[in-house]
């Protein structure tokens, strides 16, 4: 091999060695989080001005899902616009399936129909996200008709109610043998007819009760009700809203500087007379 | 309107051809094939030339992929005939054109050259540095040159080294060509189509070195013989068998187990056989040598009949059957399977009219892949097509027309609504046909012209189309060592590939009719220079564009798991492949870098809410910007070191701003107590982050060994000596990072008796 081709396969050889080394030493992490001031907590939720017990989701959008119970590193506050008084939510950790942890946070006061709050998560190093809540004004007790022939279904009827947010069938099981009770739910708002402007009405199956716990042996059924909600202000349609952009944080999200979905709701709870209930005459 | 303009355009083609039918020169035609003495394969790239009395050369040619070479236009005289290729011995001959015949048959078979024969992969002419419009050839020695971890090397490996060729990873057997997706890719063997001929251990492919005869890849600017892909081709030659005497070849290496064996059938000598089995062993091998079980298989069975005649006729009958499963999320995740299955034969003919080359192909083409595992989740696509195809090679004066029709039908059926949104039925036929026209038109000694178009129609669905091409090479020194190409044309593909897309680690690709009904379509534009220079060396240089429109993308969506849309978006390509190549007698070094940047813009219903706009442009997961590929191998005594580095630039993935749940209000108000809703990632605009760059180095030693009852080759080398840790993708949803290979050695051994 003469000198020219020998030069040619050394600068070759040791550019492509040179190469080599020099990136071998080279560490690039992988940054998959982007830090962001649009979005610092999700918070969702409702308050019932009509119950003293009020529980809040708040989640640190953090870089993983928490699976160790970190917390939020911060505080979520209540305040009335109006008179000024604040509430501190204490906070809880729950774990859920897949063993993920998050906090929800609860505070026992009591909220006034009709006036407006505002519920801030904020961060120890002063990064908040908040959402103003608008009380609706209370309502009358629902009206419930019982099916006038056998078969047929009963009926429910609501007035002075925009939005609604809940109808739903309450009532709590109790494990005979196992001796420990369980509260279930059965939503009918599915079968919500909207009637007039602040109206509805809904069919409630006379069977619903039975269908819901056709699995369950040796129970009783006590403490049976119906429980109707009405959203105050802002309060969306959400069967009608496309799923996608529920799932988008900015969609249907009514928190600032954050994502979620947070309403305020007055409800009412009326005797739901059902055969099953052996607490009934 | 366009079905006018279709049937004006054929009816051109036809008068012209017709008219210059009539103009032919009455001089003398030279024509034949060159085969290899030692087991009858045809000869590619060798050279034919025509000395005079005077040993001055009059006239020349290559041999094509075929071992065919013909020179035209020769006058009644003696001459010298010389064939020669590397690795052969020269053949000289004197021949007397007295012409009394208008063309002259002249095949013959080159003897093996015994003194270079130890030197024969280092030296042997490369193509890897010379490309040419898009066009580059390859032959089994260029696969050698990729450090491959088995006894011989493959094309996967090979084309990763090129400028432009961009892979996801080390597995998944995706392939992303300047800028184009796997499944705008097409892959041909023997002239038939096969569907996902890259195995899911990103090595190795449906093309070994030991299976090769030769192979051209187009990058991009193909001829319209190639019709339906937009964005490369790789026109897959695959061997014969050995026509003079049986040989058998075994080899074993962590990574693949293969047997071979060929013979010919018969005593004339003018049939052969071809039969091959592999198998991968990394799932049993993977613990033992990298620490963790590597759920990953292929294997591939291949079978080929050949039989020439006299008259210069050449027939093949081949079966190729490749199978591919495996997880590429080794402990979560789905599993992947897809089989290939292609059956034909082929034809080709050199015919009594001393102008006509026929090549005939029929076959069917299958493929079946899908995607299941979880309980969620089970995906099924699956692709026939039953092909015809005839393409023709005429000089006509002085100009070289090749042209074909081609007819085929296409079963397609799919089950992919669980996670692709498209209202369609779950199984289509498509019949449909068409044909092209190229012409080779010389213009003085240092310019030719290559006009010509390809045209398609279907029965159902999509209207005819007509795609122009326009290619042009230039030698301004009146010499191959120095040249221009450059090309323009418009491609369409009618049959889509689509990839989920927020998944980077998906491989199932589910082919179906394109879902608005409009074909995808590009336009390439490229223009490059390449020179070879005495002394070795040779450098290339190719500018590219590619303008795509209609692709189908998935729409994006913060949920994990939820069905997604289909929607479409455009796109530009615009790259730079720049290649340095120097082949000694014991040294052979090579090095590439490729620039690239690919945007895509695609409009949504969600980026209005999601990102205040409803046309977003983003760089899609394949764009690489930098890539720099190397290769080296020197002949040091009785053994060959090899080795391979390459690096690329970090990939766009898309960065996470958050998770939280989203609790439903549509049936009431939830309680967060005891529900945590549905999972959802807060994302950022799609493909705004990126991966770190990667790189690595593959080393491997050779040495063959010359036994009694043949030889023996010993390797010894490792993937990724310096064990970096390369990311292969990471998952979003699950925030999960997979790695490709760590520092992986192997040693293989290959008996050929």
């Amino acid at each position: 091999m003469n000198n020219f081709k020998k030069k040619y396969c050394t600068v070759f050889a040791g550019l492509i060695i040179y190469l080599a080394v020099f990136f071998a030493g080279c560490d690039e992490t992988l940054e998959p989080f982007k830090e962001n001031d649009r979005f610092i907590f999700s918070i969702y939720g409702w308050l019932d001005a009509s119950d003293e017990n009020h529980w809040i989701r708040v989640i640190n959008l953090q870089e993983e899902v928490d699976r160790s119970g970190g917390g939020i590193n911060g505080t979520v506050t209540l305040e009335n616009l109006s008179t000024g008084e604040q509430t501190t939510f204490s906070d809880s950790l729950f774990q859920y399936t897949d063993n993920i942890f998050a906090y929800n946070f609860f505070a026992n006061t009591p909220l006034k129909p009709s006036e407006t709050y505002k519920l801030r998560a904020t961060r120890t190093d002063g990064a908040e996200s908040s959402v103003t809540i608008r009380m609706p004004g209370s309502f009358p007790d629902p009206v419930f008709q019982r099916a006038a022939m056998p078969g047929d279904p009963d009926g429910l009827r609501i007035r002075g109610v925009e939005n609604l947010a809940e109808v739903s069938v309450r009532f709590d099981v109790r494990f005979i043998q196992a001796e420990f009770t369980q509260p279930m739910r059965v939503s009918v708002l599915a079968d919500s007819i909207r009637t007039g402007s602040d109206e509805f009405f809904i069919t409630i199956d006379t069977g619903i009760i039975a269908d819901a716990t056709v699995d369950l042996d040796s129970i009783e059924i006590t403490n049976c009700e119906i429980y109707v909600a009405r959203a105050g202000p802002g309060w969306l349609h959400f069967p009608s809203i496309d799923r996608n952009l529920i799932a988008l944080p900015e969609g249907i999200s009514n928190i600032e500087n954050g994502t979620g979905y947070v309403i305020g709701v007055v409800s009412r709870r009326i005797v739901y007379p059902n055969a099953r209930c052996v607490d009934q005459d | 309107m366009k079905l006018n303009k279709f049937i004006l355009f054929l009816l051109a083609a036809i008068v012209l051809f017709i008219i210059a039918s009539d103009v032919k020169a009455q001089n003398i035609t030279l024509q034949g094939i060159i085969t290899d003495a030692s087991d009858g394969q045809p000869v590619s790239g060798a050279n034919v030339i025509l000395l005079d009395d005077s040993d001055e050369q009059v006239r020349g040619s290559v041999t094509d992929q075929n071992g065919v070479f013909r020179i035209r236009n020769i006058s009644p005289g003696e001459y010298q005939v010389r064939v020669s290729f590397v690795g052969y011995a020269t053949l000289l001959e004197a021949i007397q054109l007295d012409g009394s015949e208008t063309s002259v048959r002249f095949s013959r078979s080159l003897e093996i050259d015994s003194g270079t024969l130890g030197e024969l992969v280092v030296s042997v002419p490369s193509q890897t540095g010379r490309i040419m419009g898009g066009h580059q050839r390859v032959s089994p020695a260029d696969l050698t040159r990729a450090v491959t971890p088995a006894a011989g090397g493959d094309m996967a490996t090979y084309l990763q080294v090129l400028p432009g060729v961009v892979a996801a990873g080390d597995r998944g057997g995706q392939l992303f060509v300047r800028g184009g997706t796997p499944s705008e890719n097409m892959a041909l063997i023997d002239g038939l189509l096969i569907y996902q001929p890259f195995h899911i251990v990103g090595f190795f492919s449906a093309f070994p070195e030991d299976l090769l005869a030769n192979a051209d890849f187009y990058a991009g600017g193909f001829s319209p013989k190639y019709n339906g892909r937009i964005s490369s081709v790789l026109d897959v030659q695959m061997r014969d068998g050995n026509f003079n005497e049986t040989e058998a070849t075994a080899s074993v290496s962590p990574f693949l187990a293969e047997i071979q064996m060929e013979g010919p059938i018969g005593e004339g000598r003018n049939a052969s056989w071809l039969g091959s089995v592999r198998s991968s062993q990394i799932e049993r091998t993977s613990e033992l040598l990298l620490g963790e079980q590597q759920p990953l298989r292929f294997e591939s069975q291949f079978l080929k009949f050949t039989q020439f005649s006299d008259d210069g006729t050449r027939c093949s009958a081949m079966a190729m059957r490749t199978y591919d499963r495996g997880k590429l999320d080794f402990d979560m995740g789905n599993s992947f399977k897809w089989t290939n299955f292609v059956i034909g034969g082929k034809c080709t003919h050199l015919s009594q009219d001393p102008d006509i080359f026929i090549d005939f192909n029929v076959g069917l083409s299958h493929l079946s892949n899908s995607l299941g595992g979880s309980d969620e989740t089970n995906l099924t696509s699956g692709l026939t097509k039953f092909s015809t195809d005839l393409d023709m090679t005429q000089d006509v004066g002085s100009i070289r027309m090749n042209y074909g029709v081609y007819s085929h039908m296409k079963w397609i059926s799919f089950d992919i609504e669980e996670i692709f949104q498209i209202p369609r039925a779950e199984s289509e036929i498509l019949l449909g046909a068409g044909g092209y026209a190229e012409a080779t038109i010389p213009v003085g000694n240092r310019l030719r012209i290559r006009p010509g178009s390809a045209f398609s129609f279907y029965t159902s669905i999509y209207s005819p189309s007509i795609e122009p091409r326009l290619r042009l090479s230039w030698q301004p020194f009146g010499s191959d060592r120095h040249e221009l190409n450059a090309s323009v044309g418009m491609y369409r593909q009618a049959i889509a590939g689509i990839t989920d897309l927020r998944d980077a680690g998906s491989a199932f690709i589910a082919w179906l009719p394109t879902p608005n009904e409009q074909r995808m379509e590009a336009v390439h534009s490229l223009i490059g220079w390449q020179q070879r220079f005495r002394n070795g060396l040779q450098i290339s240089a190719e500018a590219y564009h590619k303008g795509l429109r209609n692709l189908p993308v998935t729409v994006w969506s913060t949920i994990a798991e939820f069905t997604t849309d289909i929607a479409f978006a455009d796109g530009d390509v615009f790259g730079l492949d720049l290649r340095l190549e120097y082949g000694g007698q014991r040294f052979y070094g090579f090095l590439g870098y490729g620039l690239s940047w690919t945007e895509y813009t695609s409009a949504q219903d969600s980026f209005t809410e999601w990102f205040g706009s409803p046309v977003q442009s983003y760089h899609p997961a394949h764009d690489r910007r930098h890539q720099i590929n190397s290769m080296a191998s020197v002949d040091i005594g009785k053994y060959i070191l090899g080795l391979s580095w390459q690096l690329g630039s970090g990939l766009p993935f898309t960065r996470q701003m958050g998770f939280d749940g989203i609790l439903p209000f549509d049936d009431g108000l939830p309680n967060v107590r005891t529900r945590y809703g549905t999972p959802r990632v807060i994302l950022d605009q799609p493909f705004e982050g990126r991966t770190p760059a990667y790189h690595r180095l593959d080393v491997s030693v050779k040495r063959e060994f010359d036994l009694s009852f043949g030889t023996l080759d010993l390797q010894f080398g490792a993937i990724n000596t310096y064990g970096r840790t390369n990311l292969f993708y990471y998952d979003v949803f699950t925030q999960r990072r997979i790695d490709q290979l760590p520092f992986a050695p192997y040693a293989s051994v290959k008996m050929k008796l």
